[in-house]
């Protein structure tokens, strides 16, 4: 019995010294990263020293663990750093810069192909095309990294981190900046983004295509073309985001494009041109979030069926809610704070005794003709909003809300 | 005197009018049937009514569903050419390539081409089927 015991000891003990660590750098035995590669067993660690100069990625097709020890890798504009193709990958603490820009392969300071179990924290991206880009891969895992795109128009500029046909990725305290899209995600499902700050990306801070089962909380989306557009998904949750200063003619904080099953709830839409824009949208429930000084707060379009919106605080937007449609297929308004209630509560029970309707006549006006949004505050708004108000007949009357709150729902 | 500003108003009012393909501006048009920013000038294209208004698209699924939902006459269908990125070619004559290694902004995958030639090149580097556009 006890020589067999022992034996096992052995071979775990092998097997523990076998996962060795080679360190690389200009004074090591082991100087460039290639030979490294070359020599390393699977499990074995890498530890990267100094700066080095590239003129093609290198290749990853075993279980590693690559750990930079001030390590810079410069890509020179000549190519992208890594190209993963296995399991079990680890890179940590590596500053990469100057992928330089290709049309024609997708380059990326990380791709990651076909892998799972990868993950990569703590780098820093400068100056990159994509910052990663993960195809057809599962678990990964991005932490506390920086990506910088430097990109100033749509044609030198790729997404900071693109993942395509990925599944249960994780993405949590990330800056992503300067980039087409800050995260973009194609047929990405069961993944979690938490608290990232997305901010000065040409397109979307984030954007979803055809993507379920996914969750992101507490991430900033500041001043992008757009915050973030979530289109033809479905079971999406959308929990304590800001959504600040996202300005334009197309910009909007929230897009919502054939989404249904989803939540939104306890969201800040700051100061964008619309907070949430929603086309053929079905069964959201759009809870306590808090809409303040936008544009416009809501946008629904005709095609949006079975939305509800409640608990929400609308405070000081050029206009609250907007819609073409005389009928609002059962999108409901209920227990919501609007600044330009002007009604009065004598039972004192905290709702107002008469219903609001959110969406006045210069709100229809405009979104019919846009130019006459410089009569915005002037006394033709006013004239045309008492008129309607005493007679309605354009706006829709199914657009109410019966419970207004006196007070802005307290919430954090 | 009279006649002659009478003229010159109606020559300024008939120019203005003038209906025909307009350029897509990139990271500033969105697509009219998605919403989205068009921003990759290798895709999408434009659809131009009877009455000269202009629909812009980022992909060809796009201009498609777009086509095929509204009750409007065009009078130009247009994709944008794969190999000269940005430039508007008739959908008659184009060739369209449909393959899953195009990396297209609605997934579909599909690019057009002037000819059948420059079609096949394409295919040989991304695989996926030639088909000819089936709108007018």
């Amino acid at each position: 019995m006890k020589p067999v015991f022992l034996f096992l000891l052995f071979v775990m003990l092998t097997g523990r010294i076998e996962a060795r660590q080679i360190r690389v750098c200009a004074s090591c035995s082991v100087r460039t990263i290639d030979e490294a590669l070359r020599m390393a067993h699977p499990y074995d660690t890498l530890l990267l020293n100094g700066t080095f100069r590239m003129d093609s990625a290198y290749v990853i097709t075993k279980p590693l663990a690559i750990i930079g020890q001030h390590a810079v890798l410069d890509g020179m504009g000549k190519t992208g750093m890594w190209k993963i193709q296995a399991t079990h990958v680890l890179i940590e603490n590596i500053i990469m810069q100057h992928t330089g820009i290709s049309y024609l392969e997708d380059r990326a300071a990380i791709s990651i192909t076909k892998s799972s179990d990868v993950r990569i924290v703590h780098v820093r991206v400068n100056q990159s095309y994509f910052g990663i880009y993960a195809y057809q891969s599962n678990h990964i895992l991005i932490e506390n990294s920086y990506f910088d795109g430097s990109g100033t128009n749509e044609f030198n500029a790729a997404n900071g981190i693109h993942l395509w046909y990925c599944d249960s990725v994780q993405l949590i305290h990330n800056v992503v900046l300067h980039h087409r899209d800050g995260i973009y995600l194609e047929f990405t499902n069961n993944s979690r983004i938490v608290g990232n700050i997305s901010r000065d990306n040409i397109r979307y801070g984030m954007h979803f295509m055809f993507s379920n089962h996914d969750a992101y909380v507490g991430n900033t989306f500041q001043s992008n073309g757009a915050g973030v557009a979530v289109m033809y998904s479905h079971d999406i949750s959308m929990m304590k985001n800001t959504f600040i200063h996202n300005y334009g003619t197309n910009a909007y904080g929230l897009l919502l494009k054939e989404i249904h099953d989803s939540e939104i709830r306890q969201n800040d839409f700051n100061s964008n041109t619309v907070g949430i824009f929603m086309e053929e949208c079905t069964r959201l429930n759009v809870i306590k979030n808090i809409f303040q000084s936008n544009g416009w707060a809501v946008r629904i379009t005709g095609s949006s069926t079975d939305n509800q919106f409640a608990g929400n605080n609308f405070l000081q937007n050029s206009f609250d809610v907007a819609s073409l449609t005389p009928h609002l297929h059962d999108n409901r308004f209920y227990e919501n704070y609007w600044s330009d209630y002007r009604g009065y509560d004598l039972n004192k029970d905290g709702i107002g005794d008469v219903p609001f309707h959110p969406m006045n006549m210069f709100a229809y006006v405009v979104m019919r003709y846009g130019i006459s949004i410089v009569l915005l505050r002037s006394l033709l708004e006013k004239l045309l909003d008492i008129a309607e108000s005493v007679i309605p007949v354009i706006t829709p009357s199914q657009l109410v809300d019966p419970k207004p709150l006196m007070k802005p729902d307290q919430h954090d | 005197m009279k006649n002659c500003l009478t003229a010159i108003v109606f020559i300024v009012l008939i120019s203005g009018c003038k209906s025909g393909p307009e350029p897509i501006r990139y990271g500033y048009d969105s697509c009219d049937f998605c919403r989205m920013t068009i921003v990759d000038n290798r895709f999408g294209g434009e659809l131009i009514t009877s009455k000269g208004k202009v629909y812009k698209f980022d992909a060809a699924e796009c201009l498609d569903n777009f086509y095929h939902r509204t009750h409007e006459s065009f009078a130009w269908v247009l994709f944008v050419d794969f190999n000269h990125p940005g430039t508007l070619i008739p959908a008659k004559q184009a060739f369209l390539l449909q393959s899953d290694q195009l990396h297209s902004p609605m997934g579909k995958g599909v690019a057009a081409f002037q000819n059948e030639q420059q079609a096949k090149e394409a295919q040989k580097l991304y695989g996926g089927e030639i088909k000819r556009c089936e709108l007018p």
